[in-house]
């Protein structure tokens, strides 16, 4: 992908995690520019390492995670080898709204605090008075009467708890957001509000990055995709390519499962043995070949659209 | 601020008021199971030319001839009432004797705990947030230690030491002054400080910290390994690591998030050391010469003082219920979700 | 429940190899069990170990232990106590009376418990209420106390101890129990065992039993250094006071009789204090590797990353 403006650039990342001596990798050497000031989807199932490739954006990285490779956020190195920092990045260009709101929120302060706390870091101001009008300013913007700055966080609605979220989110104004998997717990009117709310954040010039399962809410949101699948980035593109015309066979066969075609669809057995060096697909894959026991790099047909397959 | 309702302070005076039924009951009925004659146990095993008329006034007051039920509610009664029999041993009223005991007990009980409290909260916070570091490796084994070791084990250890070292800090106050202080509350510590005389004060304090330090080992190593495991267990919530998200520093994001959160726990787990503690306290008091419920029961097993053991049973209990009432009400305090 | 703890743990052998503290705490209690079986039928001086006061041994009251460049006689490596009975001996012979005492109060107030729990949560209410009340009750008698009443009634001797706190653990084991009964009663497979008009009893015998004991035995196991400690804590009240000599080789007993000669003769009261803190180290670390095991994120490496 040939782009100047670059928000989030990765280049051979890995990203592991140590457990009882071994490293498990969930992201396998990852090649990925997002640009700046447009809707990114990572679409995968889970264990594809979305979430470990959103967590690495936002700097949520656990303490025992391992690194190799690079990762800038807005031109700064936030990973470099087993270099990990985020100073300077997290909370102020990059903000996750999380998955789960009303357990992202401390349960012991209220709302007001939540804010004040916030903004008072943020923007280096001293007066609560001035964060808590931020935060009403905010509130506004996501439909919340600002009595909710009172309560606290368990006598919030799932759905209210979503807008809390997205309001801190509005309220801190960073350059990137990254909303993982944010309609997972909603039903389905809320998450057209989500939806709206989350263009809004686009439409002022902020990149979003969304980590999910679901390729219809993606295709609804975002103008990239990106489909993962076992720590590999498969195919690359813009929205309207990829669900068109989309060249890899996972690829297509979620976008069957989107459009509940199951034909095709059988159980895949013996996944975990599927080779690191080798495509993560092949053990699934209908047009499996020899060449797949190597790892297939991604190969772009035209300027934005690129899949990793060898069976084009 | 919440405060609890009223409907839960009732509920709890309705269980000490339970309890202590429970407990009179139990320990009447317990010395109906004992071998040979109640009477017999009640007069605390007399031997000798007084026994037979120790016998016979002790059937005189647990009413033998009459029917069982009436007796425990004679018993339980007379308990209510305030007359809680005579101490075999300090040929006392018991009431009295273990009025005097526990203000003794607690004045070491509230010193200790002030000391391992904060003491504890400090040192586990330092223990998580340096985990795997050198600091949290000794504070680690330090802790581990002071739960394994036996505190009496240690007291007698530190008691020696400071012998060696020449400082006799044995009793709770020098016996020079023992007469120089009015008697108010019954703790020679506030008794001193009401009066205004500091040098006394300065001496109980003395002589009450070397054992509260013994006493407070053990709630603090417990402090300590409480909030080393809670707070790496709350830096793995999901709030802590959307805090982290927003940005929050990281003093901000230990005190005010993660630490908040183990308050309620810490709150829970002092109210059942404490009951804890009180056997610690017993063998402390013992090695350091001071009055307390520990000493009292020493003086009372060899007299079979079933009545002074009786009415330290009602009132550890009743003891019990208050400090555990308290960290209720801490919890309540400390966390938005839980109501009483 | 029950089947995720039994697969984490695996074997023992398992346990020894991958834990550290449990094997540490293994070997410990592993020596002391040994050294318990060996003392109670062998000591160096073994009719003192038991208490007889023999007449050679009169003559060499309060002797001093072996320390390093001060040994008055090499015999008595931990001297000897005010009736001149060899120290040495008398630890020995006092291993087993700690480790029966401790596991009889474990296995006893956990199958109590245990019992007790499940007749909370798992028949009707008036049980429920009744049982909890009792479980309430026990938990707020302090054991220290309980004993000295028992000892009021039934006579000095362990018994009395070990009944005493059978009743003040076996609440705590019963309360962990109810809270677990609580939970399980509420899912699918208890309740389709229940629709298909299993007997309670029935029910409680194969499935919440097997489901509730492994966790009750983990907490118990975790549980056992504070038993001996505590066990300790008040032989060594009785053994304050105690107006005679002690015969019984009890550790707790030996240190509580001996702090009247604390200033002249230390030795008495420290080397079976040592044994207890040794024991109970031995019995916490082998707690601790037992729960580490079962979450094994207590045990990675942190370092605070932000």
């Amino acid at each position: 992908m040939v782009l100047n403006e670059v928000a989030v650039r990765a280049r051979n990342l890995w990203i592991g995690y140590e457990e009882e001596g071994e490293i498990l990798w969930a992201l396998n050497g990852i090649d990925i520019d997002i640009p700046k000031a447009t809707a990114f989807c990572i679409v995968g199932e889970s264990g594809s390492g979305k979430s470990t490739l959103g967590n690495a954006i936002a700097g949520l990285l656990p303490p025992y995670a391992v690194t190799k490779g690079r990762l800038d956020v807005y031109n700064i190195s936030v990973i470099d080898g087993d270099k990990v920092d985020y100073s300077g990045v997290r909370g102020s260009i990059v903000v996750r709204i999380p998955q789960n709101p009303l357990s992202a929120l401390n349960p012991y302060l209220k709302i007001e605090s939540v804010f004040s706390d916030i903004l008072k870091q943020r923007f280096r101001i001293n007066s609560k008075v001035k964060a808590l009008e931020i935060a009403q300013k905010a509130l506004k913007a996501v439909d919340l009467p600002s009595d909710v700055l009172g309560r606290y966080p368990h006598q919030l609605s799932g759905g209210m708890g979503q807008r809390v979220a997205i309001a801190l989110t509005i309220a801190i104004d960073p350059e990137i957001v990254v909303a993982d998997e944010p309609t997972s717990n909603l039903d389905a009117y809320l998450k057209g509000a989500t939806l709206n709310l989350l263009r809004d954040i686009v439409r002022k010039g902020k990149t979003l990055i969304v980590i999910t399962h679901d390729i219809l809410f993606a295709s609804a949101l975002c103008s990239f995709i990106a489909v993962m699948l076992m720590g590999n980035v498969v195919e690359i593109g813009k929205t309207e390519e990829v669900l068109s015309n989309p060249l890899h066979p996972y690829t297509r066969e979620l976008i069957d499962a989107a459009n509940l075609n199951f034909k095709n669809s059988k159980y895949a057995i013996n996944r975990s043995k599927t080779n690191l060096r080798g495509c993560a697909y092949s053990s699934r894959c209908p047009k499996h070949s020899a060449r797949c026991y190597e790892k297939p790099k991604l190969f772009y047909i035209n300027e934005s659209h690129g899949v990793a397959c060898w069976n084009l | 601020m919440k405060m609890p309702s009223l409907n839960y302070i009732i509920k709890r005076i309705a269980t000490a008021f339970f309890v202590v039924l429970g407990v009179l009951m139990l320990t009447y009925v317990l010395i109906y199971f004992s071998p040979g004659n109640p009477a017999y146990t009640w007069a605390g095993r007399p031997r000798g030319p007084k026994a037979e008329e120790a016998i016979k006034a002790a059937e005189e007051e647990l009413g033998l001839n009459k029917p069982l039920y009436l007796q425990i509610y004679t018993h339980i009664n007379r308990f209510f009432k305030g007359d809680w029999g005579l101490s075999l041993r300090f040929k006392q009223p018991v009431l009295l004797v273990v009025t005097r005991n526990l203000v003794a007990s607690l004045e070491l009980l509230v010193v200790a705990f002030s000391i391992a409290i904060p003491l504890g909260i400090i040192l586990g916070v330092v223990s998580a947030l340096y985990r795997g570091y050198l600091v949290d490796k000794v504070l680690y084994v330090a802790s581990l230690l002071l739960i394994s070791f036996p505190r009496f084990w240690i007291a007698i250890l530190f008691y020696v030491f400071l012998q060696m070292l020449g400082v006799n800090l044995f009793g709770r106050i020098a016996p020079s002054y023992m007469l120089m202080v009015e008697s108010r509350v019954g703790s020679y510590i506030i008794d001193s400080l009401i009066s205004g005389r500091v040098e006394i004060f300065a001496d109980t304090l003395m002589r009450a910290l070397p054992p509260a330090v013994i006493v407070a080992l053990y709630p603090m190593a417990l402090t300590i390994r409480v909030i080393r495991f809670s707070i790496s267990e709350k830096l793995h919530e999901e709030y802590v690591r959307q805090a982290m998200s927003y940005g929050l520093s990281r003093s901000k994001i230990v005190y005010r998030y993660a630490l908040r959160g183990v308050i309620p726990a810490i709150s829970q787990l002092h109210g059942i050391t404490f009951a804890y503690s009180i056997v610690d306290t017993a063998t402390v008091e013992n090695i350091f010469g001071r009055d307390g419920i520990g000493s009292a029961i020493v003086k009372a097993i060899p007299y079979n003082d079933y009545p002074l053991i009786i009415g330290l049973l009602a009132v550890s209990g009743i003891l019990f219920i208050v400090v555990n009432t308290v960290s209720d009400i801490i919890q309540v305090i400390s966390d938005p979700r839980v109501r009483i | 429940m029950g089947v995720i703890v039994k697969s984490r743990l695996g074997s023992l052998h398992n346990l020894v190899k991958t834990s550290k503290k449990f094997s540490i705490g293994f070997t410990i209690v592993l020596v002391i069990a040994i050294l318990s079986i060996v003392g109670f039928f062998n000591s160096p001086y073994h009719m003192e170990g038991w208490g007889i006061v023999t007449e050679e041994a009169m003559g060499r009251q309060g002797l001093a232990p072996c320390l390093p460049f001060y040994c008055p006689n090499a015999n008595h490596v931990f001297g000897t106590d005010d009736m001149g009975r060899d120290l040495l001996s008398r630890i020995l012979v006092g291993a087993h009376l700690a480790l029966i005492q401790t596991v009889t109060v474990v296995f006893t107030s956990i199958a109590l418990g245990v019992l007790m729990g499940i007749a909370a949560g798992y028949s009707n209410t008036v049980v429920e209420k009744l049982s909890t009340y009792l479980i309430e009750l026990l938990i707020i008698i302090p054991s220290m106390v309980l004993a000295a009443a028992l000892i009021a009634i039934i006579g000095r001797g362990i018994q009395s101890v070990i009944i005493a706190l059978i009743l003040t653990w076996s609440p705590w084991y019963a309360r962990l129990t109810y809270i677990l009964v609580r939970q399980l009663r509420e899912l699918d497979f208890i309740k389709i065992c229940e629709a298909m008009g299993f007997s309670r009893t029935y029910i409680a015998y194969r499935h919440i039993v097997p489901n509730v004991a492994p966790l009750i035995f983990i907490e118990g196991i975790t549980d056992s250094s504070s038993v001996l400690i505590e066990i300790a804590s008040i032989n060594f009240l009785i053994g304050a006071a105690s107006l005679t000599s002690i015969d019984l080789p009890d550790w707790g007993m030996i240190v509580g009789y001996g702090i009247r000669y604390v200033r002249t003769f230390w030795w008495i009261s420290f080397f079976p204090g040592l044994f207890i803190a040794l024991t109970a180290l031995g019995l916490i670390l082998l707690g601790d590797g037992l729960s580490e095991t079962l979450s094994p994120w207590l045990k990675r490496r942190w370092k605070l990353w932000f």
